[in-house]
């Protein structure tokens, strides 16, 4: 064990993506499905199991699961281990070990000890967390569990006088950073965040083209390259099929309504977290609020949100993360590689 | 007779007042030829002359690039020359190095001669069961940690290690 070459991984085990980084260079990115043949031919033709990408576009003939939900293992609700549960942590586990195999395609995996930081939301349970150890049991070595949001501040050294807004699929977790680990009074998490998007923009297609047929997954991938909050932006057009025939519909208001719902509560989120901060450090945490995660990509949302801290807060200055889809899993790597080899250890004699 | 005498005055006068006047005339019409001339001519010598002057002047020019030609030619020699004592100079010094070049080739198959018998010295011990260690790797580097890090380390360690604990306790 002692000549095994350290392999430090960042992992961030999303709802609707998962990300791993590694410190041999190899970043990937796919989505958090998988997905089960139905029949024999389908098993014949796609094989035991299909994963992202793969599994959604072959979602007719596989059965399509999705572990994760609201950031945290699907039907995670007991201590009592249910068949629902196992189920979630072995498709959970296949995903992972899908993602881990990315990390030593180049390498010999028999001659490498595999060491990973994984992301959770902010607010995460006790047994949330646990569930994630478990997940990573039999796929890597040596695993820790970091909050998602600590883990981008980290990445980005913003340890101290920051706001940190992530925006995922399942959750949008908000967390100020004050030179300590934060604590549950540091953290917020709402469950509005890129799937309540999709949900909400779903039914304002619906209620505008009644005649037309469609599903989440196809509006999903029109929502990620167009979301938008600003007032100025072109005019969108979807095709969707009305009767079988595809059809050109302006989405223009209903996807900009659809990206606003998320706003209030972040905003609300910022407004409380800088509130209730020690109010001779306020200052330092409305001036440096950064967004990450894949909803900070929403066009205008930066500005959005600057306007509104100005009405309420006095004033506010909101970045964005440069690389918003890897920016926690690369924070759980630095963290990973900056861990001290003598807390792996410690962590290694208590297993 | 005084008549004739008069006559002959009066004719010498006249002469010479006729030749006074031709000359006058003349002298008149030279200088207003000359003046002429020169007021003509002096704009138009003013054009012309230009290139003359420009010509005349690289020519001067010329005549004193040709005049140092001379002197270049000197020192362009006396660079030549040496030029060439160095080149000698570095030649003799190559020839110097060139010899220990050889001592040391005939070093280096010494040395090989020298390995040779010993890879026939091991491959004999190993016979007898012996056999040669692993290279001995070098000490793991420990890492930098900032100090200022160092408690979040200790935190995030520490409720992992509690995690681990909650877990074999369900377990």
């Amino acid at each position: 064990m002692k000549d095994k070459k350290i392999l430090n991984i960042g992992i961030d085990l999303g709802t609707s993506r998962s990300v791993i980084v590694c410190d041999n260079g190899i970043r990937q990115a796919i989505p958090s499905f998988i997905g089960y043949p139905k029949d024999a031919v389908s098993l014949k033709l796609l094989g035991e199991m299909v994963y992202g990408e793969d599994a959604i576009r072959h979602r007719l003939s596989v059965k399509l699961y999705r572990p994760f939900d609201k950031g945290v293992l699907l039907q995670d609700n007991s201590d009592k281990k249910g068949e629902a549960h196992l189920k979630s942590t072995a498709i959970a586990r296949a995903l992972l070990r899908k993602l881990v195999a990315y990390a030593f395609e180049e390498e010999e995996d028999d001659k490498l000890l595999l060491r990973g930081v994984i992301g959770a939301p902010a607010l995460a349970t006790q047994n949330n967390k646990k569930d994630f150890l478990e997940i990573a049991d039999g796929v890597l070595d040596d695993v820790m569990i970091a909050s998602e949001p600590f883990c981008v501040a980290y990445g980005m050294n913003a340890l101290n006088s920051a706001l940190i807004v992530d925006i995922g699929a399942g959750t949008t977790d908000l967390c100020r950073m004050h030179g300590t680990i934060p604590g549950p009074e540091d953290q917020i998490t709402t469950f509005k965040a890129g799937d309540y998007v999709d949900q909400v923009f779903l039914e304002l297609i619906e209620n505008k083209y009644k005649e037309a047929n469609f599903t989440v997954n196809m509006i999903k991938r029109f929502k990620e390259e167009n979301a938008s909050v600003s007032e100025h932006g072109e005019q969108l057009f979807i095709e969707l099929p009305i009767k079988g025939k595809p059809t050109s519909c302006d989405v223009t208001n209903e996807l900009r309504e659809a990206c606003h719902a998320i706003v209030p509560d972040i905003v609300e989120g910022i407004r409380k977290l800088v509130a209730t901060f020690d109010p001779e450090f306020q200052d330092g945490l409305k001036q440096n609020v950064i967004l990450a995660g894949g909803g900070s990509r929403m066009i205008g949302l930066h500005k959005e949100i600057e306007s509104y801290m100005k009405k309420t807060l006095g004033y506010g200055k909101v970045t964005r993360v440069e690389d918003s889809l890897y920016a926690g899993a690369n924070g759980a790597l630095m963290l990973c590689k900056d861990m001290p080899d003598e807390y792996w250890d410690e962590l290694k004699k208590r297993k | 007779m005084k008549m004739i005498t008069t006559t002959s005055d009066y004719g010498i006068a006249a002469f010479e007042y006729a030749g006074m006047l031709s000359f006058s005339y003349m002298k008149r019409s030279g200088l207003a030829l000359k003046f002429g001339i020169i007021k003509i001519g002096q704009p138009v010598k003013q054009v012309v002359s230009v290139p003359f002057d420009y010509c005349t002047q690289q020519m001067d020019k010329l005549g004193k690039v040709f005049k140092r030609k001379n002197e270049i030619e000197e020192r362009l020699i006396a660079i030549d020359d040496r030029l060439e004592r160095i080149i000698e100079k570095s030649g003799v010094l190559v020839a110097e190095k060139q010899k220990p070049a050889k001592e040391i080739e005939e070093r280096l198959v010494a040395i090989d001669d020298k390995l040779e018998r010993i890879i026939r010295r091991l491959a004999d011990i190993e016979k007898s069961g012996v056999v040669v260690a692993e290279k001995q790797k070098p000490a793991k580097e420990k890492k930098q940690i900032n100090e200022g890090n160092k408690m979040f380390f200790k935190a995030i360690a520490d409720e992992n290690i509690q995690l681990r604990h909650q877990q074999e306790g369900n377990q």
